[in-house]
C-alpha cells in the first residue's frame, strides 16, 4: 500500500516535471480524466433489514488521470472508501493510489509498465478488467508488452501479479496471446469476402503449495484457441478453453483438468437480426489463489449468456455463471415489422424475443468407492454432449417497441424466468416469476420528456410479487426528476410487505453530473455479466458525482 | 508464414509452466513434531453463525486440523454477524460482545470466514475455511517466541485466572494478552445447506472475554528474557455454562500488527 503510494507520487511528479520541463516546446502533451463520489447517509431501518452503519456516511470515491504525449502516456487512479459503500467489500478501505502506469508506443509494439487491463480472446482463459459498480477490479500489476510483427499479426505478453483491495495477490500470473488477421496477412485473400480470425492464447499462474494434505500443482496452466469467421450477414465466432489439474477451494480440491467452449452465430439483414449461442463450462474456476471465493483474484472470465433486465423488479433475479460448470444457450431475435404495413404503422413496430437456459453438466462417480467432487480424487466425469437435470436458469422474454407518433412511445415487456436460489445464491428454493412491464415515453416539448413505467412481478416464492411505478421527467440536457415506489405487496411477512419508494434528483451542466436518491433500496443481487454482488437493503440519501475532464 | 511458426513455438514452449499432479494426496502429511520444549501454537478463530448454512464445513474443517495437529491448534468458534442473530427457532444467543466488535473490526462480510494467527492484516487476513490448512502450516513453522502458562480456579460464581508468560526471543514490542472461556458440546438447532440440523453440536463456542477486546499490556519494548511475566484475573461465572466442558484460551499478540505470537489453552 504504501509503496503503491510511492510509486504512485513518482508516477505523478514525472508527469508534473515532464510538462514543466517542456515549456520551450508547444506540445506539452495533454491531461484527460474523470472523477466519481458516490455518497451516503444512512437511515436505521430493521424492518428492511438494513444493517446498522455505525459510520452513518459512507463514501466512495475516484480519480483518473492520464497523461499523453506523442508515444508516451502514463497515468494514476486514486480510489477513496471512507469507508466502503454497504455492499461493497470492505477490504476497500481507506484510500491510496492502486492504479498506475506507464505505457511507450513505436510503431510495431508497445510497452506497458504497472498496472494495465487486458483480455484474450473472449476472456476464458485471461481477462483483466474493472467494474466498478461490482467493486470489481483484478488489474494486473507488472509488464505488457505488444508487438505485430508482420501486417495482421498481433502478439501481447503479459506478466504480473492482480490487484486484491489494495494489496496484490501473491500468485504470478503469466500469459501470451497472438492474434492473426488472415485477410490482411495473407495477400491472396485480402479482397476475399470471407473474414477469418485466428487466435490462440497460453496462460499460467505460480502460486506456492504449503498444504499439508495434497500435493498441489504449483504451476497451472491454461490454452484456448478461437476463431471469428464472417461472410456478409454471417458471422460466427467459436472459442475453446482447457485448464490442467487446478484443485481450489470452488472445486473443493478435484484435481480434474478443465475445459470451456463458447460458439455465437449471428445473422444480421435489414429488420432482422438473429443471435444463436452456446457455452460449456466445466470446472473452469481459475483464480491467482486456489482459495479464494466470490469475485477475488480471478484470472478468467465466464460471460453469463443471459439478458441483463435493465428494469428494477426483473433485475432482482440476474443470473451468476457458474464457473464450476454449467451449459447453456441463448436466442436472441430482433425484428422490424416493417413501416406502413398493417402491424408497423408509420414508424415499424420492433420486436425482440430472447430465450436462454443454463443447466448443471451431467456428473457421473469416475468409481464406486468415490463420490462425485470428493477431495483429492479427479472429482467426476462428464459426457460432453448431455445435460445435467438440474435446471439452473430459465428466462423467456418478449420485448415490443412501438412508436406512436413523433411524441409517443410505448415498450410493452414478458419475461417469464426460472431462477435456482440455490445455485445462485446460496440460499435455498427455486423461484418461478413472470413480469410484465409497460414503458411509455411522451416528449412534451423538443427538450421535455415524460416517462412512465408500471412494473409487475408475480410470484410465489421468495419474497412474493411485486408492484411498482414510476414517473420521470426531464429537461434534457441539464434536469431530470424521479419518483418510483416498488411495493412487495404479497410478502409472505405481511410486516415486510413494504413499499420501497425513491424520489431521483439530477443535473448536468457539461462534463459533471450530479444525482441524488433519497429512498428505500431493497436487498437484491447486482451482476454485470454474470458476475454478481449482494446488496443490503438500505434506507437514507445517496448522492453521485461524475465528471469527466 | 515462418515468422507464425516462430509464435506457435513460443506458444507450445511454454506448456513448462504446468504442474500435473498423480498423486494428489500427501503421504504421512504432517511435518515432524518439534522437540522444543516450547511449542509454537496456532490460534484458528472460526467465525460463524447458527444460521450460515456453509458454517458446520468450516467447523468439520477445524475438527479435521486438530485431528492433524492435536493440541498444537487451538480453536474458537466466534458467533457474530448477519447469521448470528436470534430469531425464531434459533433462539439461542451465542453472540458476545468482544466477538460483535472484532467482528465488526476485521471486516467480516461472508460466512464462514477466519483468522488464522490473526495473520495478514489489514487485506489479507479474512480466510475462508478451505485456505486454513495451508495458513496453519505456515504459521506452525514459526519459531516460538513466548511459552504461555495458564492456570484457572472456578469457586462458587469466581473465576480466578492466571497467566504466566515467559519470552523465548528478544523480540522488541508492544504486547498483549487477551483471554476467553470457550465451550463444547452446546446442543442447538444449526442450519446446514438448506436445511435444519435441531441437535447440532456447537464446539469452541467463545462464550466471554474475560480480558477487554483488545486484551491487556503485557510488555511493550524490548522484552526481558529473564523474567515471567504475570497476569491474573478474576471474573464472574455465568451459570449456565456447564464448566465440565469449559476451556481457557490464552493468547498473547503484536499490537503493530495483530499477529498472535502464541495461543494456550487449558481445559477448566
Amino acid at each position: 500500500m504504501s509503496q503503491l503510494t510511492k510509486i504512485g507520487l513518482i508516477a505523478g511528479l514525472l508527469i508534473s516535471s515532464l510538462s514543466y520541463s517542456q515549456e520551450s516546446n508547444t506540445d506539452l502533451g495533454q491531461i484527460h480524466g474523470n472523477f466519481q463520489t458516490d455518497f451516503q447517509y444512512y437511515r436505521p431501518d430493521s424492518l428492511i433489514g438494513a444493517p446498522d452503519v455505525p459510520e452513518q456516511f459512507l463514501l466512495n470515491g475516484f480519480m483518473n488521470l492520464n497523461y499523453t504525449r506523442g508515444n508516451f502516456s502514463a497515468g494514476v487512479r486514486f480510489e477513496s472508501y471512507e469507508n466502503a459503500l454497504l455492499g461493497f467489500d470492505p477490504r476497500y478501505k481507506g484510500t491510496g493510489i492502486p492504479y498506475r502506469y506507464a505505457t511507450y508506443s513505436a510503431d510495431d509494439w508497445e510497452i506497458t509498465a504497472g498496472n494495465f487491463y487486458e483480455q484474450f480472446g473472449s476472456g476464458l482463459i485471461f481477462r483483466a478488467y474493472e467494474e466498478r459498480g461490482l467493486g470489481f477490479d483484478n488489474a494486473m500489476d507488472g509488464i505488457r508488452a505488444r508487438f505485430r510483427p508482420a501486417p495482421g499479426i498481433k502478439i501481447t505478453g503479459v506478466i504480473g501479479q492482480q490487484r486484491f483491495y489494495f494489496d496484490k495477490g501473491d500468485g504470478i500470473v503469466r500469459g501470451i496471446d497472438a492474434d492473426w488477421n488472415l485477410n490482411e496477412s495473407i495477400e491472396s485473400m485480402k479482397e476475399n469476402k470471407t473474414k477469418i480470425i485466428l487466435g490462440g492464447s497460453f496462460v499460467s499462474k505460480f502460486e506456492a503449495d504449503l498444504d499439508p494434505r495434497y500435493n498441489l500443482p504449483e504451476n497451472v496452466g491454461s490454452w484456448a484457441g478461437r476463431a471469428t469467421i464472417s461472410k456478409g450477414k454471417w458471422g460466427l465466432f467459436a472459442e475453446g478453453a482447457y485448464k490442467i489439474n487446478d484443485p481450489s477451494t470452488v472445486n473443493n480440491y478435484i484435481f480434474k483438468d478443465g475445459h470451456a467452449m463458447l460458439v455465437n452465430l449471428t445473422y444480421s439483414r435489414k429488420g432482422l437480426g438473429i443471435l444463436l449461442a452456446a457455452k460449456r463450462i466445466d470446472n473452469m474456476n481459475y483464480r491467482s489463489d486456489r482459495t479464494a471465493t466470490v469475485n477475488d483474484l480471478l484470472i478468467n472470465y465466464l460471460p453469463a449468456l443471459t439478458k441483463q433486465h435493465t428494469y428494477r423488479l426483473p433485475a432482482l433475479y440476474p443470473y451468476a455463471t457458474q464457473p464450476n460448470g454449467e451449459m447453456g444457450i441463448q436466442t436472441e431475435i430482433t425484428y422490424t415489422i416493417p413501416r406502413g404495413s398493417r402491424f408497423g404503422g408509420k414508424y415499424g413496430t420492433q420486436i425482440a424475443f430472447n430465450w436462454s437456459i443454463a443447466q448443471s453438466l451431467d456428473l457421473q462417480n469416475i468409481n464406486d468407492t468415490t463420490d462425485i467432487y470428493e477431495s483429492g480424487t479427479d472429482g467426476y466425469t462428464s459426457d460432453f454432449w448431455s445435460w445435467g437435470e438440474e435446471r439452473y436458469f430459465q428466462d423467456i422474454n418478449l420485448e415490443i417497441t412501438k412508436k406512436f407518433n413523433r411524441k409517443f412511445k410505448l415498450i410493452g415487456t414478458y419475461i417469464y424466468e426460472e431462477y435456482n436460489r440455490q445455485v445462485i445464491e446460496g440460499k435455498t428454493g427455486f423461484v418461478y416469476m413472470q413480469a410484465v412491464i409497460l414503458e411509455a415515453q411522451y416528449k412534451l416539448s423538443r427538450t421535455k420528456t415524460l416517462r412512465f413505467e408500471a412494473q409487475g412481478m408475480f410470484t410465489d416464492q421468495d419474497r412474493g410479487s411485486w408492484a411498482m411505478l414510476l414517473v420521470e421527467y426531464s429537461i434534457s440536457p441539464k434536469w431530470f426528476f424521479a419518483v418510483q415506489d416498488a411495493w412487495n405487496y404479497s410478502n409472505p411477512d405481511p410486516n415486510r410487505q413494504i413499499h420501497y419508494y425513491i424520489l431521483s434528483f439530477g443535473y448536468t451542466k457539461g462534463g459533471t453530473r450530479f444525482l441524488a436518491n433519497y429512498g428505500k433500496q431493497q436487498e437484491g443481487i447486482f451482476c454485470v455479466g454474470g458476475v454478481c454482488r449482494n446488496v443490503p437493503a438500505s434506507n437514507g440519501l445517496s448522492v453521485t458525482i461524475t465528471s469527466t475532464f | 508464414m515462418k515468422k507464425f511458426s516462430y509464435i506457435l513455438a513460443l506458444i507450445f514452449g511454454l506448456t513448462a509452466g504446468c504442474d500435473y499432479i498423480d498423486d494428489p494426496i500427501q503421504e504421512g502429511g504432517i511435518g515432524p513434531t518439534p522437540t522444543d520444549s516450547v511449542v509454537q501454537k496456532v490460534l484458528v478463530e472460526d467465525y460463524t453463525g447458527h444460521k450460515c448454512p456453509n458454517c458446520p464445513d468450516a467447523a468439520t474443517e477445524a475438527e479435521d486440523l486438530k485431528a492433524i495437529y492435536g493440541e498444537r491448534i487451538v480453536v474458537v468458534a466466534i458467533h457474530a454477524g448477519f447469521f448470528s442473530s436470534p430469531s425464531p427457532g434459533f433462539e439461542t444467543d451465542f453472540r458476545t460482545p468482544a466477538g460483535d466488535a472484532m467482528n465488526t473490526f476485521f471486516g467480516f462480510a461472508a460466512y464462514p470466514a477466519g483468522l488464522v494467527n490473526r495473520i495478514g492484516y489489514p487485506s489479507q487476513h479474512i480466510l475462508n475455511f478451505q485456505a486454513w490448512p495451508p495458513a496453519v502450516a505456515t504459521a506452525l513453522d514459526e519459531t516460538s517466541a513466548a511459552k504461555i502458562e495458564v492456570s484457572a480456579d472456578l469457586s462458587g460464581s469466581n473465576l480466578s485466572t492466571s497467566v504466566n508468560i515467559e519470552y523465548q526471543s528478544q523480540i522488541d514490542g508492544d504486547y498483549s494478552l487477551i483471554v476467553w472461556i470457550t465451550e463444547d458440546g452446546i446442543i442447538a438447532p444449526q442450519v446446514y445447506v438448506g436445511q435444519t440440523i435441531p441437535d447440532y453440536e456447537h464446539n469452541h463456542v467463545l462464550r466471554t472475554a474475560i480480558t477487554p477486546t483488545w486484551g491487556d499490556i503485557v510488555s511493550m519494548g524490548p522484552v526481558d528474557l529473564d523474567s515471567t511475566y504475570t497476569k491474573s484475573f478474576s471474573s464472574t461465572w455465568n451459570n449456565e455454562w456447564n464448566e465440565q466442558n469449559c476451556h481457557v484460551v490464552a493468547f498473547i499478540y503484536d499490537q503493530q500488527t495483530l499477529e498472535v505470537v502464541q495461543v494456550e489453552e487449558i481445559k477448566l
